[in-house]
Protein backbone atom coordinates (compact mmCIF):
# COMPACT_ATOMS: atom_id res chain seq x y z
CA UNK A 1 0.00 0.00 0.00
CA UNK A 2 1.53 3.28 -0.55
CA UNK A 3 1.67 6.03 1.99
CA UNK A 4 -0.61 8.82 1.89
CA UNK A 5 0.61 12.22 0.46
CA UNK A 6 1.01 14.08 3.51
CA UNK A 7 2.60 10.76 5.37
CA UNK A 8 5.09 10.77 2.23
CA UNK A 9 5.78 14.62 2.84
CA UNK A 10 6.75 13.66 6.12
CA UNK A 11 8.75 11.31 5.62
CA UNK A 12 10.51 13.40 2.69
CA UNK A 13 10.90 15.80 5.21
CA UNK A 14 13.31 13.73 7.55
CA UNK A 15 14.50 12.02 5.18
CA UNK A 16 16.32 15.41 3.97
CA UNK A 17 16.83 16.59 7.40
CA UNK A 18 18.84 13.61 8.00
CA UNK A 19 20.94 14.21 4.64
CA UNK A 20 21.54 17.53 6.05
CA UNK A 21 22.42 16.45 9.46
CA UNK A 22 25.00 14.00 8.07
CA UNK A 23 26.62 16.81 5.87
CA UNK A 24 26.54 19.18 8.88
CA UNK A 25 28.59 16.57 10.98
CA UNK A 26 31.02 15.64 8.69
CA UNK A 27 31.33 19.30 7.83
CA UNK A 28 31.86 19.34 11.39
CA UNK A 29 33.94 16.62 11.71
CA UNK A 30 36.15 17.93 8.99
CA UNK A 31 36.61 21.65 10.21
CA UNK A 32 37.88 20.09 13.45
CA UNK A 33 40.05 17.78 11.93
CA UNK A 34 38.33 14.87 13.72
CA UNK A 35 39.45 15.38 16.88
CA UNK A 36 37.30 17.47 20.00
CA UNK A 37 34.20 16.44 20.36
CA UNK A 38 34.16 13.99 17.33
CA UNK A 39 37.03 12.43 18.98
CA UNK A 40 35.82 11.94 22.17
CA UNK A 41 32.54 9.84 20.38
CA UNK A 42 34.66 7.87 18.57
CA UNK A 43 36.49 6.41 21.96
CA UNK A 44 33.62 6.13 23.54
CA UNK A 45 32.13 3.82 21.04
CA UNK A 46 35.51 2.34 20.72
CA UNK A 47 35.48 1.11 24.31
CA UNK A 48 31.87 0.62 24.67
CA UNK A 49 32.32 -1.93 22.30
CA UNK A 50 35.77 -3.20 22.70
CA UNK A 51 34.43 -5.81 25.02
CA UNK A 52 31.86 -7.06 22.29
CA UNK A 53 34.00 -7.07 19.62
CA UNK A 54 36.84 -9.12 21.34
CA UNK A 55 34.44 -11.47 22.66
CA UNK A 56 32.87 -11.99 19.16
CA UNK A 57 36.72 -11.87 17.99
CA UNK A 58 37.90 -15.04 20.51
CA UNK A 59 34.89 -17.32 18.99
CA UNK A 60 35.44 -16.36 15.49
CA UNK A 61 39.21 -16.71 14.95
CA UNK A 62 39.26 -20.28 15.88
CA UNK A 63 36.44 -20.91 13.42
CA UNK A 64 37.81 -18.97 10.76
CA UNK A 65 41.22 -20.33 11.08
CA UNK A 66 39.81 -23.78 11.21
CA UNK A 67 38.16 -23.49 7.74
CA UNK A 68 41.20 -21.74 6.49
CA UNK A 69 43.31 -24.66 7.40
CA UNK A 70 41.20 -27.08 5.74
CA UNK A 71 40.69 -25.31 2.50
CA UNK A 72 45.03 -24.73 2.58
CA UNK A 73 45.24 -28.84 2.81
CA UNK A 74 45.87 -29.48 -0.68
CA UNK A 75 48.46 -27.06 -1.31
CA UNK A 76 50.05 -27.81 1.95
CA UNK A 77 52.41 -30.63 0.75
CA UNK A 78 54.10 -28.15 -1.60
CA UNK A 79 53.93 -25.51 0.16
CA UNK A 80 56.07 -27.87 2.95
CA UNK A 81 58.66 -28.81 -0.11
CA UNK A 82 58.92 -25.04 -1.03
CA UNK A 83 59.72 -24.45 2.52
CA UNK A 84 62.26 -27.11 2.97
CA UNK A 85 64.29 -25.46 0.07
CA UNK A 86 64.09 -22.23 1.48
CA UNK A 87 65.30 -23.13 4.90
CA UNK A 88 68.15 -25.02 3.15
CA UNK A 89 69.09 -21.67 0.82
CA UNK A 90 68.28 -19.11 3.78
CA UNK A 91 70.98 -21.46 6.32
CA UNK A 92 73.35 -20.89 3.45
CA UNK A 93 72.25 -17.37 3.53
CA UNK A 94 72.56 -17.26 7.42
CA UNK A 95 76.27 -18.48 7.61
CA UNK A 96 77.19 -15.46 4.95
CA UNK A 97 75.09 -13.09 6.67
CA UNK A 98 76.69 -13.87 10.18
CA UNK A 99 79.89 -12.46 8.54
CA UNK A 100 78.59 -9.14 7.55
CA UNK A 101 76.84 -8.55 11.06
CA UNK A 102 79.35 -7.80 13.02
CA UNK A 103 80.78 -5.08 10.00
CA UNK A 104 76.58 -3.73 10.15
CA UNK A 105 76.68 -3.40 13.83
CA UNK A 106 80.00 -1.42 13.55
CA UNK A 107 78.47 0.86 10.98
CA UNK A 108 74.85 1.49 12.89
CA UNK A 109 77.56 2.11 15.67
CA UNK A 110 79.03 4.88 13.80
CA UNK A 111 75.81 6.56 12.63
CA UNK A 112 74.05 5.98 15.87
CA UNK A 113 71.50 4.35 14.72
CA UNK A 114 69.76 1.56 16.84
CA UNK A 115 68.04 -1.26 14.48
CA UNK A 116 63.86 -0.93 15.48
CA UNK A 117 64.18 -4.30 17.04
CA UNK A 118 65.89 -2.89 19.78
CA UNK A 119 63.45 0.28 20.60
CA UNK A 120 61.16 -0.05 23.57
CA UNK A 121 58.05 -1.57 22.24
CA UNK A 122 54.54 -2.84 23.33
CA UNK A 123 52.68 -5.90 21.83
CA UNK A 124 48.95 -5.61 21.14
CA UNK A 125 46.36 -8.24 19.77
CA UNK A 126 44.33 -7.04 17.17
CA UNK A 127 41.03 -7.59 17.61
CA UNK A 128 39.06 -5.37 15.33
CA UNK A 129 38.70 -3.89 12.14
CA UNK A 130 37.23 -0.92 10.41
CA UNK A 131 33.63 -1.01 9.82
CA UNK A 132 33.37 -0.84 5.56
CA UNK A 133 35.54 -2.16 3.07
CA UNK A 134 36.80 1.13 2.31
CA UNK A 135 38.66 1.93 5.85
CA UNK A 136 41.83 0.92 6.38
CA UNK A 137 42.47 0.89 9.96
CA UNK A 138 42.76 -1.37 12.52
CA UNK A 139 41.91 -1.47 16.30
CA UNK A 140 44.16 -2.95 19.05
CA UNK A 141 44.40 -3.63 22.70
CA UNK A 142 46.41 -1.17 23.91
CA UNK A 143 45.97 2.18 24.96
CA UNK A 144 47.17 5.15 26.84
CA UNK A 145 47.54 3.35 30.13
CA UNK A 146 50.36 1.10 28.03
CA UNK A 147 52.79 4.42 26.96
CA UNK A 148 50.82 4.72 23.66
CA UNK A 149 50.69 7.58 22.12
CA UNK A 150 48.99 8.94 18.86
CA UNK A 151 51.56 8.94 15.76
CA UNK A 152 54.03 6.08 17.11
CA UNK A 153 54.94 3.18 14.25
CA UNK A 154 53.63 -0.34 14.62
CA UNK A 155 55.36 -2.96 13.34
CA UNK A 156 55.11 -6.87 12.57
CA UNK A 157 57.30 -9.68 12.21
CA UNK A 158 57.59 -8.57 8.61
CA UNK A 159 57.25 -4.56 8.92
CA UNK A 160 55.58 -1.37 9.22
CA UNK A 161 51.73 -1.79 9.55
CA UNK A 162 51.28 1.88 10.46
CA UNK A 163 50.70 4.31 12.96
CA UNK A 164 48.50 5.08 15.64
CA UNK A 165 45.78 7.05 14.75
CA UNK A 166 43.27 7.27 17.88
CA UNK A 167 43.70 6.42 21.53
CA UNK A 168 41.82 5.48 24.34
CA UNK A 169 42.86 4.49 27.91
CA UNK A 170 42.77 0.81 26.70
CA UNK A 171 42.58 0.34 22.54
CA UNK A 172 43.60 2.46 19.97
CA UNK A 173 43.53 2.09 16.20
CA UNK A 174 45.82 1.91 13.64
CA UNK A 175 45.65 3.89 10.32
CA UNK A 176 47.41 1.29 7.68
CA UNK A 177 49.94 1.97 4.93
CA UNK A 178 47.34 1.27 2.70
CA UNK A 179 45.90 4.15 3.15
CA UNK A 180 45.87 7.03 1.16
CA UNK A 181 46.12 9.85 3.39
CA UNK A 182 48.91 8.28 5.35
CA UNK A 183 52.85 9.05 3.91
CA UNK A 184 56.00 7.81 5.21
CA UNK A 185 59.60 8.85 4.41
CA UNK A 186 61.60 5.85 3.27
CA UNK A 187 65.21 5.44 2.11
CA UNK A 188 65.68 2.53 -0.79
CA UNK A 189 68.69 0.50 0.65
CA UNK A 190 69.80 -0.51 -2.71
CA UNK A 191 70.80 3.33 -4.05
CA UNK A 192 70.33 4.71 -0.38
CA UNK A 193 68.43 7.27 -1.68
CA UNK A 194 65.19 8.75 0.02
CA UNK A 195 61.34 9.55 -0.87
CA UNK A 196 57.69 9.19 0.16
CA UNK A 197 55.57 6.07 0.19
CA UNK A 198 51.73 6.88 0.45
CA UNK A 199 48.87 4.26 0.38
CA UNK A 200 46.69 4.28 -2.73
CA UNK A 201 43.81 2.23 -1.27
CA UNK A 202 44.76 -1.07 -2.52
CA UNK A 203 47.17 -3.69 -1.65
CA UNK A 204 49.88 -1.96 -3.32
CA UNK A 205 51.81 1.34 -2.13
CA UNK A 206 53.34 4.14 -4.23
CA UNK A 207 56.72 5.24 -4.03
CA UNK A 208 57.55 9.02 -4.87
CA UNK A 209 60.94 10.17 -5.30
CA UNK A 210 61.64 13.61 -6.36
CA UNK A 211 65.63 13.70 -6.69
CA UNK A 212 66.47 10.24 -7.52
CA UNK A 213 69.67 9.91 -9.80
CA UNK A 214 69.72 6.38 -10.22
CA UNK A 215 66.98 3.59 -11.16
CA UNK A 216 65.68 1.57 -8.77
CA UNK A 217 65.41 -2.07 -9.13
CA UNK A 218 62.57 -4.72 -9.17
CA UNK A 219 62.97 -6.16 -5.43
CA UNK A 220 64.80 -3.26 -3.33
CA UNK A 221 64.17 -3.08 -0.10
CA UNK A 222 62.63 0.42 0.75
CA UNK A 223 62.89 1.14 4.56
CA UNK A 224 61.92 4.32 7.11
CA UNK A 225 64.36 7.17 6.53
CA UNK A 226 63.77 7.93 10.17
CA UNK A 227 62.07 11.46 9.77
CA UNK A 228 58.70 10.15 11.43
CA UNK A 229 59.09 6.57 12.37
CA UNK A 230 62.25 4.95 13.49
CA UNK A 231 65.27 4.25 10.48
CA UNK A 232 65.30 1.16 9.38
CA UNK A 233 61.76 -0.38 9.50
CA UNK A 234 61.12 -2.76 6.50
CA UNK A 235 58.37 -0.88 4.83
CA UNK A 236 57.88 -3.19 1.39
CA UNK A 237 59.76 -4.33 -1.78
CA UNK A 238 59.79 -2.71 -4.82
CA UNK A 239 57.18 -4.31 -7.30
CA UNK A 240 59.06 -2.53 -10.55
CA UNK A 241 62.39 -1.41 -12.21
CA UNK A 242 62.14 2.54 -12.55
CA UNK A 243 63.98 5.04 -14.24
CA UNK A 244 65.42 8.12 -12.54
CA UNK A 245 64.98 10.93 -15.36
CA UNK A 246 66.16 14.49 -15.36
CA UNK A 247 63.33 17.03 -13.56
CA UNK A 248 60.41 14.02 -13.08
CA UNK A 249 59.61 12.35 -10.35
CA UNK A 250 60.54 8.61 -10.06
CA UNK A 251 57.49 6.27 -9.42
CA UNK A 252 56.82 3.24 -8.91
CA UNK A 253 54.79 0.63 -6.71
CA UNK A 254 55.63 -1.04 -3.82
CA UNK A 255 54.54 -4.28 -2.40
CA UNK A 256 54.66 -3.79 1.76
CA UNK A 257 56.03 -6.13 3.56
CA UNK A 258 53.28 -6.42 5.90
CA UNK A 259 49.93 -8.65 5.40
CA UNK A 260 47.87 -6.34 6.33
CA UNK A 261 44.76 -9.50 5.70
CA UNK A 262 46.71 -11.24 8.33
CA UNK A 263 47.31 -9.41 11.15
CA UNK A 264 46.58 -10.78 15.09
CA UNK A 265 50.01 -9.46 16.81
CA UNK A 266 51.49 -6.46 16.34
CA UNK A 267 54.57 -4.13 17.96
CA UNK A 268 53.97 -0.48 18.90
CA UNK A 269 57.18 1.39 19.06
CA UNK A 270 57.22 3.65 21.94
CA UNK A 271 60.73 4.19 22.61
CA UNK A 272 60.97 6.45 19.83
CA UNK A 273 59.46 10.31 20.09
CA UNK A 274 56.64 10.82 17.53
CA UNK A 275 56.75 14.11 16.30
CA UNK A 276 53.26 15.62 17.38
CA UNK A 277 50.95 15.98 14.64
CA UNK A 278 49.59 19.64 14.88
CA UNK A 279 52.89 20.85 14.86
CA UNK A 280 53.28 18.28 11.66
CA UNK A 281 50.47 20.02 9.80
CA UNK A 282 50.57 22.96 10.97
CA UNK A 283 54.94 24.23 10.68
CA UNK A 284 56.89 23.08 8.91
CA UNK A 285 59.35 19.88 10.49
CA UNK A 286 62.48 22.00 10.91
CA UNK A 287 62.27 25.53 11.69
CA UNK A 288 63.23 28.08 9.52
CA UNK A 289 66.76 29.87 10.87
CA UNK A 290 66.35 33.18 12.79
CA UNK A 291 66.91 36.47 11.31
CA UNK A 292 70.74 37.46 11.34
CA UNK A 293 71.66 40.64 10.27
CA UNK A 294 74.51 40.26 8.00
CA UNK A 295 76.59 43.94 8.94
CA UNK A 296 75.22 44.40 12.00
CA UNK A 297 77.99 47.47 12.10
CA UNK A 298 75.87 49.72 9.40
CA UNK A 299 73.00 50.04 12.35
CA UNK B 1 3.69 -0.44 20.94
CA UNK B 2 4.84 -3.12 18.10
CA UNK B 3 6.42 -0.20 15.92
CA UNK B 4 9.13 1.12 18.36
CA UNK B 5 9.33 -2.71 18.96
CA UNK B 6 10.61 -3.47 15.95
CA UNK B 7 12.98 -0.18 15.92
CA UNK B 8 14.74 -1.75 19.24
CA UNK B 9 14.78 -5.29 17.19
CA UNK B 10 16.36 -3.54 13.97
CA UNK B 11 19.01 -1.56 16.52
CA UNK B 12 19.68 -4.77 17.81
CA UNK B 13 20.30 -6.19 14.93
CA UNK B 14 22.23 -3.50 13.61
CA UNK B 15 24.71 -3.60 16.75
CA UNK B 16 25.03 -7.02 16.07
CA UNK B 17 25.76 -6.95 12.53
CA UNK B 18 28.76 -4.31 13.45
CA UNK B 19 30.19 -6.11 15.90
CA UNK B 20 30.64 -8.90 12.72
CA UNK B 21 31.20 -6.56 10.68
CA UNK B 22 34.88 -5.37 12.33
CA UNK B 23 35.24 -9.15 13.46
CA UNK B 24 34.49 -12.24 11.19
CA UNK B 25 34.25 -9.83 8.14
CA UNK B 26 37.74 -8.28 9.07
CA UNK B 27 38.79 -11.77 8.13
CA UNK B 28 36.63 -12.95 5.71
CA UNK B 29 37.11 -10.60 2.71
CA UNK B 30 37.00 -12.67 -0.57
CA UNK B 31 39.09 -10.96 -3.29
CA UNK B 32 40.17 -8.66 -0.11
CA UNK B 33 36.83 -6.98 0.06
CA UNK B 34 34.39 -7.87 2.81
CA UNK B 35 30.75 -7.96 2.21
CA UNK B 36 28.62 -4.64 3.60
CA UNK B 37 26.61 -6.45 6.33
CA UNK B 38 25.44 -3.43 8.10
CA UNK B 39 24.19 -1.90 5.02
CA UNK B 40 22.40 -5.30 4.01
CA UNK B 41 20.47 -5.46 7.98
CA UNK B 42 19.54 -1.99 7.31
CA UNK B 43 17.95 -3.05 4.23
CA UNK B 44 16.46 -6.41 5.57
CA UNK B 45 15.09 -4.18 8.66
CA UNK B 46 13.74 -1.04 6.74
CA UNK B 47 11.54 -3.63 5.12
CA UNK B 48 9.12 -4.23 8.04
CA UNK B 49 9.83 -0.79 9.77
CA UNK B 50 7.40 2.40 9.61
CA UNK B 51 9.48 4.82 7.14
CA UNK B 52 10.10 7.61 9.87
CA UNK B 53 11.85 4.57 11.98
CA UNK B 54 13.33 2.99 9.25
CA UNK B 55 15.33 6.58 8.51
CA UNK B 56 16.30 6.74 12.30
CA UNK B 57 17.61 3.34 12.01
CA UNK B 58 19.73 3.83 8.94
CA UNK B 59 21.32 6.99 9.99
CA UNK B 60 22.38 5.51 13.54
CA UNK B 61 23.88 2.65 11.54
CA UNK B 62 25.72 4.82 9.25
CA UNK B 63 26.66 7.08 12.01
CA UNK B 64 27.93 3.59 14.29
CA UNK B 65 29.69 2.90 11.19
CA UNK B 66 31.34 6.03 10.89
CA UNK B 67 32.14 6.09 14.81
CA UNK B 68 34.29 2.65 13.74
CA UNK B 69 35.73 3.95 10.00
CA UNK B 70 38.74 5.74 9.21
CA UNK B 71 37.05 8.16 7.62
CA UNK B 72 34.92 11.89 8.33
CA UNK B 73 31.75 11.03 10.38
CA UNK B 74 28.54 11.54 8.67
CA UNK B 75 29.65 9.81 5.48
CA UNK B 76 27.87 6.76 6.01
CA UNK B 77 25.39 8.09 8.18
CA UNK B 78 24.16 9.78 4.64
CA UNK B 79 24.71 6.92 2.51
CA UNK B 80 22.42 4.68 4.96
CA UNK B 81 19.96 7.06 5.25
CA UNK B 82 19.58 7.38 1.51
CA UNK B 83 19.40 3.18 1.03
CA UNK B 84 16.92 3.07 3.89
CA UNK B 85 14.63 6.05 1.75
CA UNK B 86 15.21 3.92 -0.94
CA UNK B 87 13.86 0.56 0.55
CA UNK B 88 10.90 2.04 1.44
CA UNK B 89 10.14 3.63 -1.85
CA UNK B 90 11.05 -0.20 -3.32
CA UNK B 91 9.27 -1.65 -0.32
CA UNK B 92 5.95 -1.56 -1.32
CA UNK B 93 6.49 -2.71 -4.62
CA UNK B 94 4.14 -5.78 -5.98
CA UNK B 95 7.54 -7.31 -7.14
CA UNK B 96 7.82 -10.01 -4.46
CA UNK B 97 10.41 -12.75 -6.40
CA UNK B 98 13.78 -14.06 -5.62
CA UNK B 99 15.40 -12.76 -8.68
CA UNK B 100 13.79 -9.25 -8.05
CA UNK B 101 14.58 -9.06 -4.56
CA UNK B 102 18.30 -9.65 -5.66
CA UNK B 103 18.52 -7.41 -8.36
CA UNK B 104 16.88 -4.98 -5.62
CA UNK B 105 19.83 -5.86 -2.40
CA UNK B 106 22.40 -5.63 -5.41
CA UNK B 107 21.34 -2.15 -6.64
CA UNK B 108 21.27 -0.54 -3.24
CA UNK B 109 24.03 -1.91 -1.88
CA UNK B 110 25.98 -0.23 -4.64
CA UNK B 111 23.44 3.25 -3.97
CA UNK B 112 25.28 3.21 -0.45
CA UNK B 113 28.20 2.41 -1.77
CA UNK B 114 28.75 5.31 -4.63
CA UNK B 115 27.24 7.29 -2.28
CA UNK B 116 29.67 6.74 0.58
CA UNK B 117 32.86 7.44 -2.57
CA UNK B 118 30.76 10.06 -3.79
CA UNK B 119 30.44 12.11 -0.87
CA UNK B 120 33.67 10.98 0.84
CA UNK B 121 35.57 12.14 -2.37
CA UNK B 122 34.00 15.78 -1.91
CA UNK B 123 35.16 15.79 2.10
CA UNK B 124 38.64 15.04 0.64
CA UNK B 125 39.21 11.43 0.90
CA UNK B 126 39.95 10.78 -2.45
CA UNK B 127 37.86 7.57 -2.75
CA UNK B 128 36.52 7.58 -6.31
CA UNK B 129 40.33 8.30 -7.36
CA UNK B 130 41.39 5.13 -5.74
CA UNK B 131 42.74 2.28 -8.22
CA UNK B 132 40.36 -0.62 -8.24
CA UNK B 133 37.33 1.38 -6.69
CA UNK B 134 34.96 -0.66 -9.17
CA UNK B 135 35.87 -3.61 -6.42
CA UNK B 136 34.73 -1.93 -3.61
CA UNK B 137 31.36 -0.73 -5.31
CA UNK B 138 30.67 -4.35 -7.04
CA UNK B 139 32.09 -7.14 -4.94
CA UNK B 140 30.42 -6.30 -1.63
CA UNK B 141 26.99 -5.90 -3.46
CA UNK B 142 27.77 -9.26 -4.91
CA UNK B 143 28.34 -10.92 -1.07
CA UNK B 144 25.32 -9.38 -0.26
CA UNK B 145 23.33 -10.72 -2.40
CA UNK B 146 24.53 -14.24 -1.30
CA UNK B 147 24.52 -12.94 2.54
CA UNK B 148 20.57 -11.90 2.33
CA UNK B 149 19.58 -15.13 2.79
CA UNK B 150 20.22 -15.33 6.46
CA UNK B 151 20.34 -11.74 7.23
CA UNK B 152 16.41 -11.74 5.73
CA UNK B 153 15.66 -14.84 7.52
CA UNK B 154 16.79 -13.36 10.93
CA UNK B 155 15.08 -10.04 10.36
CA UNK B 156 12.09 -12.12 9.23
CA UNK B 157 11.68 -14.13 12.46
CA UNK B 158 12.89 -11.72 14.55
CA UNK B 159 10.70 -8.80 13.23
CA UNK B 160 7.57 -10.41 11.45
CA UNK B 161 4.69 -8.63 10.80
CA UNK B 162 1.29 -9.88 9.26
CA UNK B 163 1.73 -8.00 5.91
CA UNK B 164 4.64 -8.96 3.60
CA UNK B 165 6.26 -6.94 1.44
CA UNK B 166 9.20 -6.36 -0.20
CA UNK B 167 10.60 -9.66 0.95
CA UNK B 168 11.55 -13.29 0.81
Amino acid sequence: MLPSGRRFDRVTALFLSLLAAGFIIATFDVRTNESGVADTMRGGTQTLLAPVQQGADMVISPVVGFFEGISNLAGLREQNERLENEVRELELQLRETAALQSQVAELEAINDLAPPLELASVAARVYSSGASSYDHVRYILRGSDDGIAIGQAVIDERGLIGRVDTLTASTARVRLLTDPIVAVGVRVQETNETGVVTGVGTGTLRLDMFDASTPVTKGSVVVTDGSRFPPGIIVGYVAETADAEVDFVLRTDVEPAALFSKLDYVKVIVGWSPLDAEVESDSPLIAPPEFVDPDPDQQ
Amino acid sequence: MRRHRNTFIALGLVLVSLVLQTTLFAEIRPFAVAPAVVLLTVIACARYLEPEAALLVGFTAGFLTDLLGGSSLGLWAIAMTAVAYATVKLRHREVDGILIVAVGIFSLTVLGQLLYAVVGTLFGHSIITQPEVWKHLLLPAVWNVILAAPIFWVSNVTMRRGERGWAV
